[in-house]
Formats: C-alpha cells, sequence, structure tokens
C-alpha cells in the first residue's frame, strides 16, 4: 500500500504546482534595508576615545610594589577669551592647542628611539581643566595625549 | 489503444493575508520601539570634533550611554541615561551614580558611552564621568569603570584604535 501511495506521488497528474509570490517578501526587505540604511547614517561619523578613569582614591592603581610614586605630568587647560591655553608641567613650554600639545608631547615620548625623551608610554598624565573650558578642549587634548604616544591618561577634577 | 491524455490539475493557492498582516504588525511594533530606543540613547548635539587620531569604532559589547543634555551657554539641562533624565545638580549625579552601579551589579564589565555637546563646559561633564567611577566603586565586585568618551571625526579621516 505503501509503495502504491508513493507510485501516486510521482505521478504527474498528482505534482502541484507552487507559485510564491514574492512581491510582499520584497516589500519587506527594501524596507527592513530603508531602515538600517537611515539608522546606520545617522551615526556613521561617530567613534569613541577611551578614556582610563582613576579608581576610588583618585590614582591609577599600580600593582607594582616595588614601583616608585610618580608624579604625574599635569596639562592644565585655561579659557583666554574663548581659546583654549594648555600648560604643562615638567618645565614644557606652554601651547594654544591640540595638534601643538600632540608635537610637544611626542618630542619627549620616551623611546627606544628617542632615549634622550622624559617620559615613558605609561607615565601618568593628568588632565586638569578649568570649569569654564568647552568639552572639545577637553577631548581634544586627550585625543593628542594618546595620539602622542601615552596610554595612562586620567581626567582631573574641575579647577576653578 | 489510444492512451487518453490526462490533464495535470492544478492546485488553487489562496494567498493568506492573514500571516502576512501579522509580519507587517510586528515590523510596526519593532521599528516604533527600535526609533524610541535609538532617540532615548542618541540626542541631537554637535559633538567634539577631533581629528583621526586615538579614536575608534565602537565595537559591540553591553553598554551605558550617558548623554549630557546641552543647554545654552555651555550648560547642562540634565544627564540622560536609558530614558531617564537626571537633574545637573549634586543630588542628580549622586542618583545616576547609583544608575550607573545597578548596571555594573548586573555586568562588571559594563563600558559606559559619555556623549556631550562640543560646547558644553567641561564643569558639566566631569560630574557624569565622576558618576561612572562612584557607581564602580559602589557596586564592588570588581567592577572596572570603562568610559569611552563619544567624538565625530570629520568625513573621509582614516583613524587608528588606540
Amino acid at each position: 500500500m505503501a509503495r502504491k501511495h508513493r507510485a501516486n506521488l510521482r505521478e504527474p497528474h498528482t505534482r502541484m504546482r507552487l507559485s510564491l509570490s514574492i512581491t510582499a517578501m520584497v516589500d519587506v526587505v527594501f524596507m527592513l534595508l530603508v531602515y538600517f540604511l537611515l539608522t546606520s547614517g545617522a551615526a556613521a561619523n561617530e567613534r569613541v576615545l577611551r578614556a582610563e578613569m582613576p579608581d576610588s582614591k583618585g590614582v591609577s592603581s599600580n600593582s607594582d610594589p616595588f614601583a616608585l610614586e610618580t608624579d604625574p605630568l599635569i596639562i592644565e587647560l585655561t579659557d583666554r577669551d574663548g581659546a583654549v591655553y594648555i600648560t604643562l608641567s615638567a618645565g614644557l613650554a606652554p601651547v594654544n592647542n591640540a595638534a601643538q600639545l600632540e608635537r610637544r608631547l611626542a618630542d619627549v615620548l620616551l623611546t627606544r628611539d628617542t632615549p634622550r625623551g622624559l617620559f615613558a608610554a605609561d607615565h601618568p598624565i593628568r588632565i586638569a581643566a578649568a570649569s569654564d573650558v568647552a568639552w572639545e578642549d577637553v577631548v581634544g587634548a586627550f585625543n593628542a595625549i594618546i595620539a602622542a604616544g601615552y596610554r595612562s591618561v586620567a581626567f582631573g577634577n574641575t579647577q576653578p | 489503444m489510444a492512451r487518453r491524455k490526462s490533464r495535470p490539475a492544478y492546485a488553487q493557492i489562496e494567498m493568506n493575508l492573514i500571516p502576512m498582516i501579522d509580519v507587517m504588525f510586528f515590523l510596526l511594533v519593532f521599528f516604533t520601539l527600535a526609533s524610541r530606543l535609538s532617540e532615548s540613547e542618541h540626542v541631537d548635539m554637535s559633538l567634539a570634533r577631533v581629528s583621526a587620531g586615538a579614536s575608534s569604532r565602537a565595537v559591540e559589547e553591553t553598554r551605558y550611554i550617558i548623554n549630557v543634555l546641552p543647554d545654552d551657554n555651555g550648560g547642562a539641562l540634565g544627564y540622560l541615561l536609558n530614558g531617564t533624565t537626571y537633574a545637573a545638580s549634586a543630588e542628580g549625579v549622586g542618583q545616576l551614580a547609583l544608575a550607573l552601579a545597578d548596571g555594573y551589579r548586573l555586568n562588571p564589565t559594563l563600558a559606559v558611552h559619555l556623549r556631550a555637546d562640543r560646547s558644553t563646559q567641561y564643569m558639566w561633564v566631569e560630574p557624569a564621568m565622576r558618576a561612572a567611577t562612584t557607581g564602580a566603586r559602589i557596586a564592588g565586585g570588581g567592577a572596572l569603570p570603562r568610559l569611552n568618551l563619544v567624538v565625530e571625526i570629520p568625513s573621509g579621516s582614516g583613524t587608528h584604535g588606540s
């Protein structure tokens, strides 16, 4: 009986011709496409800068018990008539923008190629911005420090 | 003996509209929810512009997004996190830290993305960063405050990872 049933299935007159209308599916797919294009386009130019946060004591944790206390390089940002003014500790000359800051810090980076550099890449750096400095200037300074090759950057509290 | 040629029997297929309507309603609900979620996470503001330097594309990870709601003259209206607005005051920042602590308890490796307008003064952004640190400390359990500053790069600029 099963054989007969299978034979019937193979008979040409029992085959069904299925026609699938893909119009609805194309509609849905296009809608998804448009949606994802719109939502991804909104954030096309957005990037992130990874920042190191100080721990509860306000300093970066150091797991090396033999490491000496290292004074962080303080980078102070102040607003002077709408323009940022950047001063650096350790006797480094002040700069006026993020590009100059990056060059200045890159010059004093201690590497194998530049053994006369003052600061190693993991030397702690703290950004101390005045309360009225625009966020863009603070982020620009942070970006310049990282771009110069330093890895340990923290944000300080606002300066009066 | 002539064989009788049989005509193939075509099945009549009727399009059942009900599943398609179901799908369309699901899509409608999805888009509505997704757009609201997107609005609550991405407030329209002018992000800080940086040259192509240490910035990188955000990776897919569990994250909270803090929006520092911009006000005129570099001020802040408050802090938006997960659809809730916290006041730009000491009390509001404390509540923000508690909300972040809840997130850190659920996921100690939570990433916090900070979005602020480029003209907002540092005095309004710094409390949000401090809230992330405080929240991680309150949560305990080895939660690490990982803060990502959301920036905008000019079109056509290349980047390298930090």
